[in-house]
């Protein structure tokens, strides 16, 4: 029943971090919500999803 | 979005044989009406039991499977049944069967049954563990509520504008579920955790300094005292759950007793029918008894007449013999026996010449009893009255059959209450009550401790950034980065409520507009935190004293609402839902029904709305019609109107 985008989810967590925290990479916040969305309720593939975001971001946020 | 395409039902409740409902692709409203026990409920429950396994049963308990085979082929006994739902789902085809088979000759108990769930996306059959995750992503059950719906339990909404109710924050709760804000809440907590996990290497390593090894200790220390909370506080926050969980079923138990008095009642009332329709019987019988010993006569009524015509000829015929006897003895004698009188030479001649030869004899006078006799015969018809009394008795056995199954259908309703446990729950809601108390005050507690020692932490933390090793640098890197998103993360669920309430809001106001009969009067709906809507009128007071039908009206305004903003889609399925609405809202509500969803099953009883009136309320969104035939008091079929 999952709508393929979650466009007002999507679009309120962009706000907030392009208004308040724009110091945070936007694509690994992207990647969380991602993560919960195709992990269902299953809490060991999110947080396997998103350790490995973050292991794609940090050598790009230390380079930047 | 899911769109269901396709149900079949082989031996569930009625539908003792394979009954099949195609649903159109295209948007629109599927009608399927049924009397009263010919299993519109069953058909709501078809699609609850093949995606939860599950069926509900007046006031939401949950029914015994057991009791859902097809009685007549119990009878035969053959148990057991199947539901395959077809649907789609993210463009993808699935098909979901599920079957409950006895596991025993004569089963007894839901203990004595196997179910089989099966999934199949396209041809390939999921197995255990990827069917339950898709079945959990394509329909969570909590929020079930606002997909496959009683009008009788639309009610609950009412909770929702009620403080301090027990239902209302878990219906709030299940609306956030449908709006997509778990998502926000896991990505928060997944966050979380990772920074604690963060946290934790940024101990080790600061502890591997000298530096700052006092500092990492210390934050170790910290840490660990922190999980402990957290954990207690997870505890406590389960036991909340529980007890708020279990407050809420005792309220809905409360609530089911009287929908149990009630039912009770109708059975009483049904069992009083049944036992007019003997009592009338016994008494038609007699009357009929008592017109069958005269009815006979109205058999011999044409032999009577024949035989009474033919004793009244003979009697004519000796009446003129007897004439004619005495004419020849006067004309013999010259004398009048009669009058006693002579007679003259000239009238024996003229009386002689009226003699006519006779054949009758004096027993011919004998007909004169019989005559009388059977002049006397009653032949009334009373061939009217006996078919009056047997149609009467017909009449009233039909009652009595009709009557007799209402009592089993509401035997089996009340099966699954126990009356010797409605004692004991108003004692055990105290009991929860009590223990809830208990419970919120160890949370605000354990809360406490928690932000102090947040305090404490922060603080070291800064400390042990002076360190500055590279794996520190690292570690803190990422530590800012998931707190940070934790953070986001968190602000975007206040956001998105605040937004979604808004939405919610308007939306609800457009649908109830639509289906309110007083649009005149009222401006909009108001939603308070826990999506709870209030009436308010144009002159911005709010309905204080709302109509159950106003009430019936809200709830439809917010199921549509919640479709028409939520992430997660799907049909909206009603059974009668028009129970407590007037003619005017009803017409409303029918007509407003695509609004609510795009796709719509409604199960209705004609006396609802008939067939004329759902096709010029519907016009060319009713995309479909079924009806539930009954073939017997146990055996329904689906058949498609055409």
């Amino acid at each position: 029943m999952m709508k393929s985008e979650l466009e007002d989810i999507r679009l309120i967590i962009k706000n907030i971090q392009e208004q308040r925290f724009p110091d945070l990479d936007p694509d690994f916040l992207d990647a969380v919500l991602s993560a919960e969305i195709t992990s269902g309720e299953d809490d060991e593939l999110a947080l396997r999803a998103i350790r490995a975001a973050a292991d794609r971001v940090l050598p790009k946020s230390r380079t930047s | 979005m899911l769109r269901l395409m396709r149900l079949e039902v082989d031996g569930f409740g009625p539908f003792a044989d394979r009954q099949v409902i195609d649903f159109p692709t295209s948007p629109g409203v599927v009608v399927i009406y049924g009397e009263n026990m010919r299993g519109k409920t069953t058909l709501l429950n078809a699609i609850r039991y093949a995606f939860f396994g599950e069926v509900l049963g007046r006031g939401s308990f949950k029914r015994q499977l057991h009791s859902i085979s097809n009685r007549e082929l119990a009878a035969d006994g053959k148990y057991g049944f199947g539901v395959t739902l077809t649907f789609s789902f993210g463009g993808e085809i699935y098909e979901l069967h599920r079957s409950c088979e006895p596991v025993v000759v004569e089963p007894a108990s839901d203990s004595d049954y196997r179910q089989e769930p099966l999934l199949k996306r396209g041809s390939a059959v999921l197995g255990p563990q990827e069917r339950d995750r898709a079945l959990a992503r394509i329909f969570p059950k909590d929020i079930s509520r606002f997909f496959l719906f009683d009008g009788e339990l639309l009610q609950e909404y009412e909770e929702l504008i009620i403080s301090e109710s027990v239902v209302g924050p878990q219906i709030s709760s299940a609306i956030e579920r449908i709006l997509g804000v778990p998502i926000l809440k896991a990505a928060r907590r997944h966050l979380t955790e990772l920074a604690d996990e963060a946290d934790k290497q940024a101990a080790a390593e600061a502890s591997r300094h000298k530096a700052t090894e006092g500092w990492g200790i210390s934050l170790n220390h910290a840490l660990q005292k922190g999980e402990e909370h957290q954990r207690e506080l997870a505890r406590l926050s389960e036991v909340q759950r529980t007890f708020s969980k279990l407050k809420g079923e005792i309220e809905a138990k409360l609530s089911a007793d009287r929908k149990y008095a009630s039912l009770l009642d109708q059975r009483d009332k049904a069992q009083s029918a049944i036992n007019e329709a003997v009592k009338g019987q016994v008494e038609t019988r007699a009357a009929l008894k008592r017109v069958m010993v005269e009815a006979w006569r109205s058999v011999l009524r044409e032999p009577v007449r024949v035989a009474r015509d033919a004793a009244q000829a003979a009697l004519q015929a000796r009446v003129e013999a007897l004439e004619q006897e005495l004419r020849a003895a006067a004309v013999d004698r010259g004398h009048c026996s009669v009058c006693d009188q002579d007679i003259s030479r000239d009238l024996r001649q003229r009386l002689a010449a009226t003699l006519r030869p006779t054949s009758t004899t004096a027993e011919g006078m004998k007909g004169v009893p019989r005559l009388r006799e059977l002049a006397s015969f009653d032949d009334a018809d009373r061939s009217g009255e006996v078919r009056h009394l047997v149609r009467r008795l017909q009449e009233l056995a039909v009652e009595e059959k009709a009557k007799g199954d209402e009592v089993h259908d509401l035997d089996s309703a009340l099966k699954d209450a126990d009356p010797a446990t409605v004692r004991s729950t108003q004692a055990t809601y105290t009991e929860v009550i009590e223990n809830l108390t208990i419970v919120k005050s160890g949370i605000a507690g354990e809360t406490e401790k928690l932000a102090t020692l947040e305090t404490s932490i922060e603080r070291l933390r800064d400390k042990i950034r002076i360190a500055r090793t590279q794996d520190l640098t690292a570690i803190e890197a990422r530590t800012r980065l998931v707190r940070g998103a934790a953070t986001v993360f968190r602000e975007a669920i206040d956001s998105y409520k605040a937004d979604l309430r808004q939405r919610v809001e308007a939306s609800a106001t457009e649908l109830f507009l639509a289906m309110s009969t007083e649009r005149t009067d009222y401006a909009r709906l108001s939603i308070n935190s826990d999506y709870g809507l209030t009436i308010l009128h144009k002159d911005g007071r709010p309905e204080e004293a709302r109509s159950a039908g106003a009430e019936h009206v809200v709830a439809l305004a917010l199921m549509g609402a919640l479709q028409r903003n939520a992430p997660l889609r799907g049909p909206i399925v009603m059974d009668s839902p028009f129970g407590r609405l007037d003619e005017g809202h009803t017409s409303n509500v029918v007509g407003a029904l695509h609004k609510m969803a795009e796709q719509v099953v409604l199960l209705i009883y004609e006396s609802e709305v008939g067939r004329g009136r759902a096709r010029s309320l519907l016009g060319p969104r009713l995309i479909a019609e079924y009806e539930l035939e009954r073939i017997s008091s146990r055996r329904t079929n689906i058949r498609k109107v055409q």
